[in-house]
């Protein structure tokens, strides 16, 4: 996947095409990390195109979201992450590299982490599942095309 | 006075009669109960202090990092399990759904039987009564939601028994957003009953403060040490907060509650502090119906069935409210056909099964450990026979969705597929696997841990909450059972704190 428009400012990674100052740098993802959510999107939330701008907002709200945690979730998050970036669990799953694996392989992936027998890989695969989809659903721009019909707000 | 550790600045140190840790039902309850009595009352709380104002916007991703322990995630050591617990102030019943049930006399029965305590429902009666006046608790009169129900029109095409709910709530609108947070104030919660009360009576209240030990020597507690939680974050600042109190009461829940004394090093003769850790396991059921539901809207509890409840592994049945973050994270589909799922939301109905938690042998609830952290975790695994009770709850209300008319039913399972009739779905469940991972668990109620009792040998505290050997420690929240309650546990909490401190 292309990272081109993602740089780093100051050690800390920011979207460089938001100049607009929308999107703000994030304190727990990393650079691979960003590659990492590249390739989870389209096999977790495969309905809709996921252009680089979603991508960078997507990974601004999980950032958020996780600045939120304690520091145990957090450090149970990193070993989350930091599963995918071991080379032999990829190969060992027919990959090659994040950045060239196709929404199919990764969704074939996630499913044999469901239905590994070793809990670990059952819990990341949930985990990651839950953690995509809460954030994703967490944007109230997805009411609509939930037919939920948005709280009033009470003045 | 409120001192707000996500302001602080400087260290700060405090001395009054009463140091409370936790502002949910029992702690705030205490609180204004001590107020009243002329006591100088410190009320310490991890959560924020928001008010009905900021609930206005009824939004999932506002409240869940707000209102909630680990963002509405907390989970349990093995993540088989997701805990929904309160961390503000008013505690679980800021987000709690409302709903009020005296102790059943069954569970006080087992406690008779089992554990030597000497509480019936004659003699907690009057306890409840001022509790239910108290905090408006009464039968809810408007029509129940449609999720609710279809609860009711199950159970009754098959001829078993529901009742109707009681709620705490004054004027309600009947909007059904009680998880995010009251926006009109008719929950009759904590927050806006018992904290107002005691803060206009003196109280000092300290919110985002994190208490991390009680310091204490010759079974005597001199202080408490807590630290600043800046901001909105989960993270422990360096600014400190010591209180000096002639009595301190514990009641942070059935998580937060022995971990504090653990981290204190309290001394425990029994060995079951942080042990014997409850949660009610829920099972859940989705059934996708012809007409629109609407699950997320109307009072979202307001019926329910003791039907299966005192058979073996028996359960309660409840639906709760569903809306899209709550969803789309208890969904164990992926990919496509979680989004199927997640489309079908107007018409979909759920009911929840709370299983009995601690009244047999091979139940024997969690415990409640410090990570490298010193946070809490909870260790908790559930027998095979338990497993057996999660299948029969799913096939029983299952059964209950297709008589009240559902087209399709899926147990929240990770290898579950949507059924079109009971017995496609039993034969499917005969099949499922009920391990930890496979079937989807939740629990909202945490009980336990530090257990009341008639001896020091077999409880944590005597029956009045105090510690054993300690002169002025003592435990008032959910910790304080020595079961599951077998209902929704707030009203128990509340009658036990006004049979203690009024």
């Amino acid at each position: 996947m292309s990272v081109g428009l993602i740089a780093w400012r100051q050690g800390v990674l920011v979207p460089a095409s938001q100049q607009s100052q929308k999107i703000s740098e994030f304190s727990f993802l990393e650079k691979r990390d960003v590659v990492l959510i590249t390739a989870l999107l389209p096999a977790l939330l495969p309905f809709k195109k996921w252009p680089l701008e979603d991508t960078a907002l997507m990974c601004q709200d999980l950032d958020r979201t996780i600045s939120f945690m304690t520091k145990s979730t957090k450090s149970e998050i990193r070993q989350l992450f930091d599963l995918f970036h071991l080379k032999p669990f990829l190969w060992w799953h027919g990959a090659r590299s994040l950045d060239q694996i196709s929404a199919v392989d990764m969704s074939k992936l996630i499913t044999s982490m469901t239905s590994s027998r070793l809990s670990d890989f059952k819990m990341a695969a949930a985990a990651l599942n839950e953690i995509i989809c809460g954030v994703y659903y967490a944007n109230p721009q997805t009411d609509r095309e939930l037919s939920y019909a948005p709280p009033l707000e009470l003045v | 006075m409120i001192i707000d550790g996500s302001k602080a600045f400087s260290n700060q140190t405090l001395e009054v009669d009463y140091c409370i840790i936790g502002s949910g039902s029992g702690g705030a309850f205490a609180a204004s109960l001590l107020s009243e009595k002329g006591y100088k009352v410190a009320i310490i709380e991890e959560g924020p202090y928001q008010k009905t104002s900021d609930f206005k916007d009824m939004r999932e991703s506002r409240a869940y990092p707000e209102l909630y322990q680990e963002l509405a995630s907390r989970k349990t050591k093995n993540k088989a399990v997701n805990i929904l617990q309160g961390r503000n102030v008013g505690g679980g019943t800021t987000v709690n759904w409302t709903t009020c049930f005296r102790t059943p006399e069954n569970t006080l029965k087992y406690w008779r039987d089992n554990f030597d305590l000497p509480f019936t429902s004659d003699s907690l009666a009057h306890h409840f009564e001022v509790c239910e006046k108290r905090f408006s608790i009464s039968p809810w009169e408007i029509p129940p939601n449609t999720n609710n129900s279809l609860l009711a029109k199950g159970m009754s095409a098959l001829g078993r028994e529901y009742g109707h709910i009681s709620r705490n709530v004054k004027d309600c609108y009947n909007l059904g957003y009680c998880g995010v947070g009251c926006p009109t104030g008719a929950k009759q919660s904590q927050l806006v009953t018992s904290i107002p009360r005691a803060l206009a009576l003196g109280a000092i209240l300290a919110p985002r403060w994190r208490a991390y030990r009680l310091a204490h020597q010759f079974g005597k507690v001199s202080r408490l040490e807590a630290y600043n939680l800046p901001g909105l974050g989960n993270q422990t600042g360096e600014i400190k907060l010591t209180i000096k109190a002639r009595e301190f009461i514990v009641a942070a829940g059935a998580i937060g509650t022995p971990a504090l004394l653990m981290r204190s090093r309290i001394s425990d003769a029994s060995g079951l502090l942080g042990k014997r850790t409850f949660i009610h396991p829920t099972v859940i059921s989705g059934a996708i119906f012809e007409d629109e539901v609407q699950p997320y809207l109307g009072a979202p509890q307001s019926i329910y069935s003791d039907h299966y409840l005192w058979q073996d592994y028996g359960f309660k049945l409840e639906v709760p409210p569903v809306h899209p973050v709550l969803l789309a994270s208890t969904l164990m589909q992926k990919g496509d056909r979680h989004r199927e799922l997640m489309l079908k939301l107007n018409n979909l109905q759920v009911c929840i099964a709370l299983q009995r938690d601690g009244f047999f042998k091979d139940s024997v609830g969690g415990n409640v450990e410090l990570n490298s952290h010193g946070e809490p975790v909870l260790d908790y695994e559930w027998s095979e026979a338990m497993g057996e009770g999660f299948k029969q709850a799913l096939l029983a209300m299952a059964e209950l969705q297709f008589a009240a008319g559902a087209k399709e039913v899926l147990p929240i399972h990770a290898s579950a597929s949507t059924c079109t009739s009971i017995d496609q779905l039993s034969r499917m469940l005969d099949g499922l696997s009920m391990q930890a991972l496979a079937v989807k668990v939740v629990a909202a109620h945490v009980m336990g841990g530090a257990c009341f009792g008639t001896s020091e040998k077999q409880s944590v505290t005597n029956l009045d909450g105090r510690v054993w050997r300690y002169h002025n420690l003592s435990v008032m929240d959910g910790s304080l059972f020595p079961t599951s309650i077998a209902a929704n546990p707030m009203l128990s909490i509340l009658g036990h704190t006004h049979r203690i401190y009024s």
